[in-house]
């Protein structure tokens, strides 16, 4: 018994000695925070360049409610620097149930504006009522 | 005339007992000639390894206390030292559970063979099947559901594109890392939801099935 004991102390001492090392993640992650979401799991936007003055416009929700009906609007929208933004182009779905859903639209961009994708989604419950708006901006394309 | 009776039945017994020695002597005798009582061959050696098998315990006795020296010193530290349990933990589910022995990746004919570079499951939870992949510009999507309206969600996506994910009043929110990507853990109620982050891309799992580890599966994504 006290060689069982003995031996528990040293190896105890040696485990903690080793100096267990754990990690400490250093990202920032205040972009991924949101208001806190009823019927939605995460909304998203993003906008990329393409060829020849098209940019690709991405938008995408994710939802467990499958009771709901989820009206997904993919907008460009573009500002001249003096004004605000403005919807350029726009895209619209409705979808029912849970799922991950996506719109991906090519637009062609004329140059002269800053741009961006502006993703907005309306969750309507059965009787047609939106209960819920969640609104996502991607980072801004500048095409002066 | 006493001593003489003494002696005659001394006598009488002393004659008696030579008498019944050499019965005795005579039994013995026969007992050696006798095969049934002749000692067999291989008697000596099963009666050596009978006795050797008490001798075994000393060995046992040593790899148990072994054992309880080393998942004493594993509770010690897992107790005392943070995040070395997580890591315990996801390093045990790996082999014990089953959620994920119902389809290895692999063994379904390459199920994702066609999406090189991308991160995919290298297991699917039991019960599951894929429902949907979306390949598109900023989004590589992987949708897994089952039949109880339980659905698990794979999406690599790139830090263009950017989301807002529900973590207000969540029940836990942690930092972790799984292989090598640092990111977030998030569960509220049914839903959990991990986010990783690397240099070029960001890798985001969700399901609403508490029967699924999420943490462990989402150590089992490999870049194909």
């Amino acid at each position: 018994m006290k060689r069982i004991i003995s031996l528990l102390l040293v190896a105890v001492m040696a485990v903690t000695s080793l100096g267990v090392s754990v990690y400490a993640a250093e990202a920032n992650y205040d972009d991924l925070v949101a208001p806190c979401y009823t019927n939605i799991d995460s909304v998203s936007a993003g906008l990329s360049e393409g060829v020849l003055g098209f940019v690709t416009c991405t938008s995408n929700f994710i939802s467990f409610d499958d009771t709901k009906t989820f009206v997904l609007t993919c907008y460009l929208q573009r500002t001249d620097g003096s004004s605000g933004w403005v919807n350029y182009k726009s895209k619209s779905e409705t979808y029912s149930g849970m799922g991950s859903y996506t719109i991906e639209k090519s637009w062609f961009a004329p140059s002269g504006y800053a741009y961006r994708t502006y993703t907005k989604l309306q969750v309507k419950n059965s009787a047609g009522t939106v209960v819920e708006t969640a609104t996502k901006a991607s980072a801004v394309y500048y095409n002066w | 005339m006493n001593d003489y009776n003494e002696k005659v039945i001394k006598n009488v017994l002393d004659m008696k007992r030579a008498e019944e020695d050499a019965e005795f002597l005579k039994e013995i005798q026969e007992a050696k000639n006798n095969p049934a009582f002749k000692k067999k061959k291989n008697e000596t050696k099963l009666f050596i390894k009978e006795v050797s098998k008490s001798k075994n315990h000393r060995p046992m006795l040593r790899a148990a206390s072994i054992v309880l020296v080393v998942v004493a010193s594993l509770a010690i530290v897992t107790v005392s030292v943070e995040g070395f349990g997580e890591k315990i933990t996801s390093f045990f589910s790996n082999f014990v559970s089953s959620d994920y022995a119902a389809v290895d990746v692999d063994e379904e004919d390459n199920l994702f063979s066609e999406y090189k570079g991308m991160y995919v499951p290298t297991f699917i939870p039991e019960g599951y099947k894929v429902e949907s992949v979306v390949n598109g510009e900023d989004i590589f999507e992987l949708i897994l559901k089952n039949n109880k309206k339980c659905m698990v969600i794979i999406r690599e996506q790139s830090l263009d594109l950017k989301s807002n994910i529900d973590t207000e009043d969540a029940d836990a929110v942690k930092e972790i890392e799984i292989n090598g990507m640092n990111g977030l853990y998030v569960k509220k109620g049914q839903t959990e939801r991990v986010v990783l982050v690397s240099d070029a891309t960001m890798l985001y799992i969700t399901d609403n099935d508490s029967n699924v580890d999420l943490i462990g599966f989402a150590e089992l994504i490999e870049k194909r």
